[in-house]
């Protein structure tokens, strides 16, 4: 078993390849591979699983963010390892004639092996363009050894929705904001959709002026405890409510986790959004009903959405600070 | 009035079209099958149409709403372009289809027409916001526009009231400027979205991205780099089945009065302060102003018109442009433009920029070459036959618009091997391909906007003027002449050889696209 992984040597394997693809494409068509590249995704896992199907969802987030990919997978225990190998991802981009590469880089490495890993990533990264990392397994984010590799980027993306312990989750991800990371979470990705309809609501001048006024918000959820995107929603309204209580009840036992429904109400007006089978949201405002598809929630959908932001997110950051007061608040 | 919405993301959420409903006239005409309709299906599925949104079609051939919608699905399954058809999609998306058979020129027409644009709205809860398009010939849009004010149909008060016409925007200087005078007559300049495909292709909005996004091209952006630029939009097919127009309107005037000029002011307009309609037109327009307005003595030397003949191309014959099926055996109509341009500001002055535009030219291409000045000082000479020839080329920068839309950029790199050879080679940028996603079409992108009110993409009055101020002597030279030299050049070619001698006439060459 290989035991070393040298930078120079990927790279050299990693030209030849794209010298290989071009040659073959062009025994097929005169169009050729088109290299395209717009960051290093860093893509960390500590489980089989995750990494496999972390890989499966890289290769069709690539099509839309090009750049490389190095997955790296941690095996928390047995044996000490180091090893790595170089592929690419092709495709014809639909209505094209063009086939479209994407480099990916696989490095499996024993947990003791981690400072060899955030050398070889160091010398393999994209010169010039953002290193973004997810961690498939959030709970690396929690083992101290990790912190080497969260150097290799500015970017941090983790799901919250994957952690037991919403406060732990929210108190880890705050602390790496204040320390200067560029936090994203898939769980708050997960609120668009509700924010968006939630908004719409406020489009009425009628209910912008309603704005001082509306006292109570409802968030139903499910679960004795509140999950992270319960607390970006109540801490979402509640930085922009100034005068509403929020208040969350326990929400149907058989549905999905996280929100099912927000009640905004300012005496006798009334608004509503929540979730119904169907994959749809019905919004009810002042007792006129319609409903919206939702669009699909796929881990890939989320991370597209969160790559698509290149710059801060301050209605986010704001989110995420102000989430972790309601990580221990009390269920009705 | 309470503020504004404290609930918007605008780095996550669409921009949100308010309900509406979307009147075309000429609803059984081709531009409505194959790019409209398969442009507003494609934004719902894309879930950017809002739940109260419909279509009324508006045409003379009788039809109920259900044949209106049979026939809508079968050209949006045949039209759609790099999209999948989704059945169930197209049911939720066809009980929004309506359709009234009227005649623009007879005044009971819209006031049927707005009844039942009342009881769609009503059905669709659309609270009056009528988006009118005018996809019917342009000898219709004074008399549709009228109609429509007439009718009280162009008032605002309940919702807003935007209007869309199609290219060609007059004939002429003068019928420009009478179309002019009676679409103001009911609507509002900013009611009116005067619709340049061009403007919505996606690339062309990319050269204001390379431009204004990238601060080390700038400082090269001028006379002091750039030595001259060619605009290239050649077409491979014939007229085909637009020969009524066509023969009447010619290459000048189908594709550089607008397109062509609008592209030109793309890549030489200044910065504006802020991307906004109202900036950005601003500055396209005062370009447009800048451009140099020909003398009738100047007009011959400076443009070329050609109209294509019979050839054989790769073996198969093609007839002639005067041919062609019901076309006029001494048509006069240019298939082929071309002209030199000069822009009259500091930072453009004395650069020529070469536009032409032609039919049945070797390949289909739309593309514009920046190339910049040569070396100052040669260094890199090679011997051949007893002359010293530099090696060194100058740099073009080619922004390519259709069809492998993308950038490339021409340098000189040093030829492998002894000795100190250059060669020249590309650096290229795939646009599509790069990103590997769907790119809207431009109907699409264009239709968005005036549901969302921007206008940013649009024409206005003052930029249709000064592009007729700078073609209209040169169409009146080429009208006034007295003998025929159609046609001068062969099909399957890059045009007549006078425009090879107008380039020449400063030192230039046609690049080959
Ligand atoms: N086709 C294209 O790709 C394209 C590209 C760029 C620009 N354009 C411009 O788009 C416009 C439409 O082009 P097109 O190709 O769709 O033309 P078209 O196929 O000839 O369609 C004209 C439409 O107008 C309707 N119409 C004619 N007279 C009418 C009247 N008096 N009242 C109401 N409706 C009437 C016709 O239907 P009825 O006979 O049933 O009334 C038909 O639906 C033109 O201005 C053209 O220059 C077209």
């Amino acid at each position: 078993m290989a035991t070393a992984v040298q930078p120079e040597k990927i790279l050299k394997e990693l030209a030849n390849l794209w010298v290989d693809l071009a040659k073959e494409d062009s025994a097929k068509s005169a169009n050729g591979v088109i290299r395209a590249c717009s960051m290093t995704l860093l893509i960390a896992s500590a489980s089989e699983e995750d990494a496999e199907s972390a890989a499966e969802t890289a290769a069709e987030l690539l099509r839309a963010h090009p750049g490389r990919a190095i997955s790296l997978r941690f095996q928390t225990s047995g044996e000490s390892v180091l090893e790595s190998r170089v592929f690419a991802r092709c495709w014809m981009p639909y209505g094209q004639r063009q086939q479209l590469c994407s480099e990916q880089i696989e490095i499996s490495a024993s947990m003791d092996r981690l400072a060899d890993v955030y050398a070889a990533v160091l010398g393999i990264t994209v010169p010039d363009l953002p290193v973004v990392l997810w961690t498939t397994t959030p709970s690396l984010l929690f083992r101290p050894e990790f912190a080497e590799m969260l150097m290799l980027a500015r970017t941090v993306i983790i799901d919250t929705a994957k952690l037991p312990d919403t406060c732990l989750a929210l108190t880890r991800v705050n602390e790496l904001f204040q320390q200067g990371w560029r936090m994203k979470d898939l769980n708050w990705s997960r609120l668009t959709v509700w924010r968006e309809a939630i908004a719409h609501v406020f489009e009425h001048d009628s209910w912008r002026e309603l704005i001082p006024l509306i006292d109570a918000v409802t968030i139903s959820h499910r679960g004795t405890t509140l999950s992270t995107d319960v607390c970006y929603m109540a801490a979402w309204l509640g930085a922009r409510l100034p005068a509403a209580k929020i208040i969350f009840i326990n929400g149907a036992e058989n549905v999905d986790e996280g929100v099912q429904s927000v009640s905004i109400a300012a005496g006798v007006r009334h608004a509503s959004v929540s979730s119904s089978e169907s994959g749809r949201l019905a919004i009810d405002v002042d007792g006129k009903q319609h409903q919206v598809l939702m669009p699909p929630q796929t881990e890939q959908a989320l991370l597209h959405e969160e790559l698509s932001i290149a710059g801060r997110d301050p209605i986010f950051e704001q989110a995420l600070t102000g989430a972790a007061k309601y990580s221990g608040a009390p269920n009705v | 009035m309470p503020g504004d919405n404290p609930f918007l993301d605008p780095q996550r959420f669409e921009r949100r079209i308010e309900p509406c409903v979307v009147v075309i006239f000429g609803a059984s005409g081709d531009l409505a099958k194959r790019k409209l309709v398969p442009a507003l299906y494609r934004l719902a599925y894309e879930r950017r149409l809002p739940p109260g949104f419909a279509i009324l079609g508006v045409s003379r051939t009788p039809l109920s709403d259900d044949d209106f919608r049979a026939k809508m699905k079968e050209s949006v399954q045949k039209y759609l372009e790099n999209s999948p058809f989704d059945e169930s999609l197209w049911n939720e998306f066809a009980r929004g289809l309506f359709y009234e058979a009227g005649d623009i020129g007879n005044t009971a027409s819209f006031v049927e027409l707005g009844k039942r644009l009342d009881a769609v709205a009503a059905e669709r809860n659309t609270s009056g916001n009528v988006l009118f398009y005018l996809s019917t010939q342009p000898s219709q849009y004074g008399p549709a526009a009228a109609g429509l004010g007439k009718a009280g149909l162009a008032k605002q008060d309940k919702g807003w009231r935007r209007l869309i016409i199609e290219k060609p925007f007059g004939h002429d200087q003068q019928s420009a400027r009478e179309l002019e005078v009676s679409l103001h007559e009911f609507f509002a300049e900013n009611q009116l979205y005067r619709i340049d495909h061009y403007l919505g292709k996606e690339t062309v909005q990319n050269i204001l991205a390379f431009r204004f996004g990238n601060p080390i091209f700038e400082p090269l952006w001028n006379r002091n780099y750039i030595n001259h630029v060619q605009i290239t939009a050649a077409e491979s097919i014939g007229v085909e089945d637009r020969i009524q127009y066509y023969q009447d309107a010619g290459a000048l005037r189908d594709m550089i009065q607008n397109h062509l000029l609008q592209v030109m002011a793309t890549v030489t307009m200044e910065p504006s302060a802020v991307f906004e309609a109202t900036a950005v037109r601003d500055e396209r327009a005062k370009l447009l102003r800048s451009i140099r307005i020909w003398k009738p003595e100047e007009v011959m030397e400076n443009t070329v018109a050609g109209q294509y003949g019979p050839a054989s191309i790769a073996g198969q014959n093609v007839v002639g442009f005067r041919q062609e099926p019901k076309a006029d055996p001494k048509a006069k109509t240019d298939t082929f433009a071309a002209a030199t341009f000069f822009v009259e500001n500091w930072r453009w002055a004395d650069v020529p920029f070469y536009i032409r535009t032609g039919k049945r030219m070797p390949k289909r291409v739309t593309d514009i070459a920046i190339r910049f000045n040569s070396v100052p000082h040669s260094l890199f000479k090679t011997m051949s036959d007893g002359e010293q020839i530099e090696t060194a080329r100058p740099n073009v920068l080619v922004l390519r618009i259709q069809p492998e839309e993308g950038i490339s950029l021409r340098f000189s790199s040093k030829q492998p091997g002894a000795g100190m050879t250059l060669r020249p080679v590309s650096m290229d940028f795939n646009y599509g391909s790069s990103f590997g996603v769907r790119t809207p079409a431009a109907y699409e992108t264009l239709l968005l906007d005036a549901m969302l009110g921007d206008a940013t993409l649009y024409t206005r009055q003052d930029m249709v003027e000064a592009s007729w101020s700078v073609v209209q002597p040169i169409l009146d030279t080429w009208a006034a002449r007295a003998d025929d030299p159609f046609p001068n050049y062969d099909a399957g070619t890059w045009g007549p050889k006078a425009s090879d001698e107008m380039l020449a006439r400063r030192g230039h060459t046609w690049r080959v696209p």
